[in-house]
């Protein structure tokens, strides 16, 4: 039981670090962006180059640390890029036409990452000192997945810190809940957007470059963890950051469950789970109807 | 409108850097495997245009072939998550073609391939296998999927069309599903259980609990049955343990490997069954690794795709046992040599590091030898003839001298072969200690 | 708007503007099998099918803006039954069957998801094809992951399926065509544009959106049950959820607020999915920007850069036609 609860909320808090960039998107621009599963492969693959030339043998750990930030901040980079280019457009359309603009933009991203990397399979190999687990209680846990849950909780409260206390996070929260006044007030609303969607893709890009040494590289990782990380954010209330916490570390937990004491509801645990959910509160567990919670 | 154009030059220039990057970077696994992408796929887009042999024009002019070309269809799945399997069987097929192209041919024509993609869909399948049959190609290989070939094999047969398939491994495709148009060169997943369930009886005899793994499908549940079924005759005082079946879509395997975990495997008399391939195949081990599952197995027994599985995990792969068809140290023969000796000399494939020729290579090879000779021996292209000649002739394979069961299945060894990581090889782990179990074991029961 | 149309025009105007596309495909129906290979007539019959598919899923999308993502979970379950009864039962009777029952899956399904809206109702609708699927590749009485083989469709030939998808097609399209411009279909349209007034006015939205769902998920099952018939084999692949973008694309690309979007969009797709088919990535990136492109671009799709220049040429003085509902914010 302790067992299946530890990995749960370790797989969780992976989800996290996918979900929050999508849900602090949306709750600024309101898209719901497939194409975040494409910056979250990105982030992996960068990692995997940046490391790929050095030995075989062992991966120091300052190096995987700067080809994680790295990996992170080039991803930004291109998710300005195409902020600039592409969405800028695409936030002109409906909420189901924009779903559709950035599937398009997904599958331009992967068909980029076969054209570089094929489809072979790849990985990355564990840091040093962080590939092997530590015993917690009589449960056994990977000494890494510790340091994504720890990843995980600096995020959430810096997300927090900044939405709340920063008047940057004042913009945004302004942005979000009524884009029109603000730019009546006098708020560069373009440039919050361009900064929030950086953010949300640096995010994605953290997420693929941590999870690289827990996934087999392919590009279709792309579409693989974003299905997922749409039932977090949903689940969690759009827009909402702390829903998004709450929702993956229950799906985490679920799942986990599911596999130990039900394992023909492993895989579809999530999809049962929404549904039911989405009975009971249509609007997700953090209602916020009103931008960014 | 300026602000945009900066943006799409920083994004040009960007993306330059990252080709630059991919063809310099990693070694030997991206550079000039874009150039073996770029040569499959025009030759998959040029329809129905026939696609000749890579050093097309040289060999022609100087053997002087008689007739018209001699067109063989290659349909596999080219593109998308399997791609890299295709790609392979396909390197293979062309190998062969080369060979005796370079030797005049067969039946003093010259041969080409006419590869189509079938695209993991039945019905991609249905299409090409109608547009071979209007354009008079009655030979065909190719085939990864089970699937295909079963959608394949109602067209074969109306149309009097041959398929070797290369890949496929599916038991039903020469048993319940068996058609006297298809032949199956790959070991099935029934040869590679037998052979599994052989050597649990012998060298791992003294693995005493079997675990097994495989994804979340019909035919990982059905391996994992039969397996358990053999597993009672070839060693009695063995049982299985502990199973978990993981979905394609899974992307977190913790909690599978935690119920492994559950049932204390020892490591001096546990076994593990790893029925996975793929990206699936790499990820649950990398999930495996920190928590230390595969050294709680004496013995961790995979199957098709181990170069793959090996290639992607570098120095930290377990050792693994791998059981499938073929592997290229295994057999010392003059034809392994010259596919072996053929093989190097060509660009390394993106993204896999490989030491020889994977098996999905040979496969593909060994497919088109069946062809080849089969044309050789019928003295005719004809349906008929090649499919008397395949059923009765034994030919030349990487794997020895061979020939089709009466089942339609290539009564070739299984062979057994182990990787494990190793930080001092220069592609990252090193293969050894092969073995194989021959077609009077794996085909007799 | 589009739909305002028909109700300007007399009954015999929206007669022609029934017959007037019918008769080009019934005319292509005719031709092909005379000048085109087997292979080409199959292109063709999944280009029909997709045409059925798509049209019938416009009604979820350009009529009543209901975005399912899990419309290939109801092709699916067509293309199922007539994989599981194909010995036992007559086509014609089957076909009813396959339709029937995806219509009633569909409507137990639309009980449960009509609560949501929006890009949520997209996401449970994803989820739900989704889950089929995984079902599928481990149910052994559906054959797993490879399916189920060796369909026939009783008697009838190679050509015999040809003209028995194109007759269905085409009988299918006429009814979709009567439905649309229906009071039905037009308060379908109704609803999209404003649901809170309507049910004011007294309408029971729930059930004309449970309608909608119902119908779509008939036209999917019809056109499942005709897959099956034309490639012989049903793979749980046939409700992989990539399946359900494919007629939200055509729609897109074919242009949504038109009748006859769907039919160009599923033309013009399936033969660009033709010709992309064995360029690793390439075939990814070609369509991605296809579908941006036309988001961007060409909102109103194909038929309403046609529409557009058509009324550029003319100089008519008609206000151009806004940008439909469904892709405008």
């Amino acid at each position: 039981m302790l067992g299946s609860i530890f990995a749960g909320v370790g797989d969780g808090f992976l989800l996290f670090l996918i979900a929050s960039g999508l849900t602090l998107i949306f709750g600024v621009m309101r898209i719901l962006n497939f194409s975040h599963g494409g910056y979250f492969m990105l982030g992996g693959y960068f990692v995997y180059q940046a490391v790929a030339s050095g030995s075989p043998a062992s991966l120091p750990l300052p190096l995987f640390v700067v080809a994680v930030l790295g990996g992170a901040l080039l991803v930004g980079a291109v998710g300005i890029a195409t902020e600039r280019l592409i969405f800028r457009k695409i936030y002109q359309l409906s909420d189901i036409a924009s779903l559709l603009g950035t599937f398009g933009l997904l599958l331009v991203i992967e068909g980029v990452a076969e054209v570089i990397w094929g489809v072979n399979p790849m990985s990355v190999p564990f840091p040093t000192l962080l590939g092997k687990s530590i015993v917690i209680g009589g449960v056994r846990v990977g000494t890494y997945s510790i340091v994504l849950v720890g990843v995980g909780i600096v995020v959430a409260v810096g997300l927090w810190v900044l939405l709340r206390k920063t008047p940057f996070g004042e913009r945004a929260r302004a942005v979000a809940e009524d884009r029109y006044v603000c730019e009546l007030a006098g708020v560069n609303t373009a440039l919050v957007s361009t900064a929030v969607f950086a953010l949300g893709t640096v995010l994605a890009g953290l997420g693929g470059a941590l999870a690289t040494p827990l996934i087999a590289l392919t590009p279709d990782v792309a579409t693989a963890f974003i299905i997922e990380a749409f039932a977090i954010v949903i689940v969690g209330g759009l827009g909402s950051i702390s829903g998004a916490l709450i929702a993956a570390i229950g799906f985490g937990v679920a799942d986990s469950l599911a596999i130990t004491y039900y394992p023909p509801l492993s895989g579809v645990i999530f999809f049962i789970l929404m549904f039911v959910v989405l009975l009971v509160r249509p609007q997700g567990l953090v209602n916020n109807a009103r931008g960014l919670a | 409108m300026k602000k945009q154009r900066i943006t799409l030059a920083a994004l040009a220039a960007f993306s330059l850097v990252l080709a630059a990057c991919s063809s310099t970077g990693a070694s030997n696994d991206t550079t000039s495997s874009s150039q073996s992408v770029e040569t499959s796929s025009s030759s998959v887009a040029s329809s129905s245009e026939t696609q000749g042999s890579t050093d097309s024009g040289t060999s022609s002019a100087a053997t002087g072939f008689t007739g018209d070309p001699l067109k063989i269809g290659f349909l596999d799945t080219m593109t998308g998550a399997n791609g890299n399997v295709g790609q392979l069987n396909l390197q293979g097929a062309q190998i062969a073609v080369d060979q005796w192209n370079a030797q005049g041919g067969v039946l003093g024509r010259k041969i080409e391939l006419v590869v189509k993609d079938e695209e993991l869909s039945p019905e991609k399948t249905v299409q090409h296998m109608r547009e071979f049959a209007s354009d008079k190609i009655n030979l065909i290989t190719g085939f990864t999927s089970s699937s295909d070939v079963l959608a394949a094999k109602p067209l074969a047969e109306q149309n009097n069309q041959l398929i070797v398939t290369a890949g496929a491994t599916d038991t039903s495709l020469t048993t319940t599903q068996h058609s006297k148009n298809v032949y199956e060169v790959a070991a099935n997943v029934h040869m590679m259980n037998v052979a599994a369930a052989h050597l649990a009886g012998t060298d791992w005899k003294d693995a005493k609990v079997w675990d097994g793994v495989a994804y979340d499908y019909l035919t990982g549940h059905d391996a994992w049955d039969e397996f358990g079924t053999l597993l009672k005759t070839e060693n009695p005082s063995a049982k299985t343990g502990k199973s978990a079946f993981v979905p394609f879509t899974a992307t977190q395997n913790t909690p599978f490997i935690n119920s492994l975990l559950a049932g204390n495997p020892s490591p001096a008399s546990s076994a593990l069954y790893y029925f996975m391939y793929g990206g699936g195949a790499v990820q649950f081990a990398k999930q495996a690794l920190p928590l230390d599952l595969f050294s709680q197995y004496k013995y961790v027994v995979g199957f098709a795709g181990g170069e793959e599985f090996s290639s992607a995990l570098g120095a930290e792969g377990p050792h693994t046992y791998f059981i499938h068809d073929y592997f290229y140290q295994a057999y010392d023969n003059p034809v392994n040599q010259a596919f072996i000796d053929a093989w190097k000399k060509l660009p390394p494939t993106q993204g896999l590091k490989l030491a020889g020729p994977h098996e999905w290579t040979e496969e593909g090879y060994t497919a088109m030898l069946a062809y080849l000779n089969a044309i050789k021996t019928a003295g005719s292209t004809d349906t008929d003839a090649v499919r008397s000649a395949l059923s009765t002739i034994s030919f030349e394979s990487p794997m020895g001298t061979v020939k089709f069961d009466p089942s339609n299945i290539l009564a070739a060894p299984v062979t057994m072969w182990q990787c494990k990581g190793d930080a001092s090889a220069e592609i990252g782990y090193s293969c050894f200690g092969s073995e194989s179990v021959g077609p009077e074991v794996t085909l007799a029961k | 708007m589009h739909a305002v149309l028909p109700k300007r025009r007399g009954g015999e105007a929206r007669a022609v503007g029934l017959a007037g596309p019918l008769i080009v495909i019934v005319i292509a129906i005719v031709v092909i099998p005379s000048i085109a290979s087997g292979a080409t007539m199959f292109l063709m019959e999944q280009v029909l099918i997709q045409i059925l598919f798509a049209t019938s899923t416009n009604f979820l999308f350009g009529r009543s803006h209901m975005p399912s993502f899990g419309q290939a979970a109801f092709f699916g379950t067509g293309a199922y039954t007539v994989a599981l009864w194909y010995s036992y039962i007559p086509v014609a009777a089957l076909l009813v069957l396959a339709m029937a029952f995806s219509a009633v899956c569909s409507a137990v399904i639309a009980a449960v998801s009509i609560r949501t809206r929006g890009i949520i109702f997209a996401n449970v609708t994803l989820a739900l094809g989704q889950g089929m699927y995984l079902l599928a590749v481990k149910t052994s009485w559906v054959g797993g992951e490879n399916g189920l083989p060796g369909i026939s469709a009783g008697s009838l030939s190679m050509h015999g399926i040809w003209y028995l998808t194109g007759g269905v097609v085409v009988a299918a399209i006429a009814v979709c065509w009567v439905i649309y411009h229906s009071p039905f279909g037009i308060t379908l349209q109704a609803l999209r544009e404003d649901p809170i007034r309507l049910e004011f006015l007294g309408v029971r939205v729930a059930r004309y959106r449970l309608a909608a769902f119902t119908l779509a998920g008939a036209g999917a099952g019809l056109a499942g049950g005709l897959f099956a018939y034309t490639s012989g084999i049903v793979t749980p692949g046939t409700m992989y959820w990539t399946q359900s973008g494919y007629p939200i694309l055509m729609i897109l690309v074919g242009g949504m607020g038109f009748f006859w979007g769907p039919v160009v969009g599923a033309v013009f797709v399936t033969l660009l999915l033709n010709e992309l088919s064995g360029h690793p990535g390439w075939d990814l990136i070609i369509l991605g920007l296809v579908l941006i492109g036309v988001l961007l671009f060409a909102p109103r799709g194909l038929l309403g850069l046609v529409k557009s220049g058509w009324q550029r040429f003319a100089g008519s003085a008609e206000r151009r036609d806004p940008v439909p509902e469904g892709i405008a914010p």
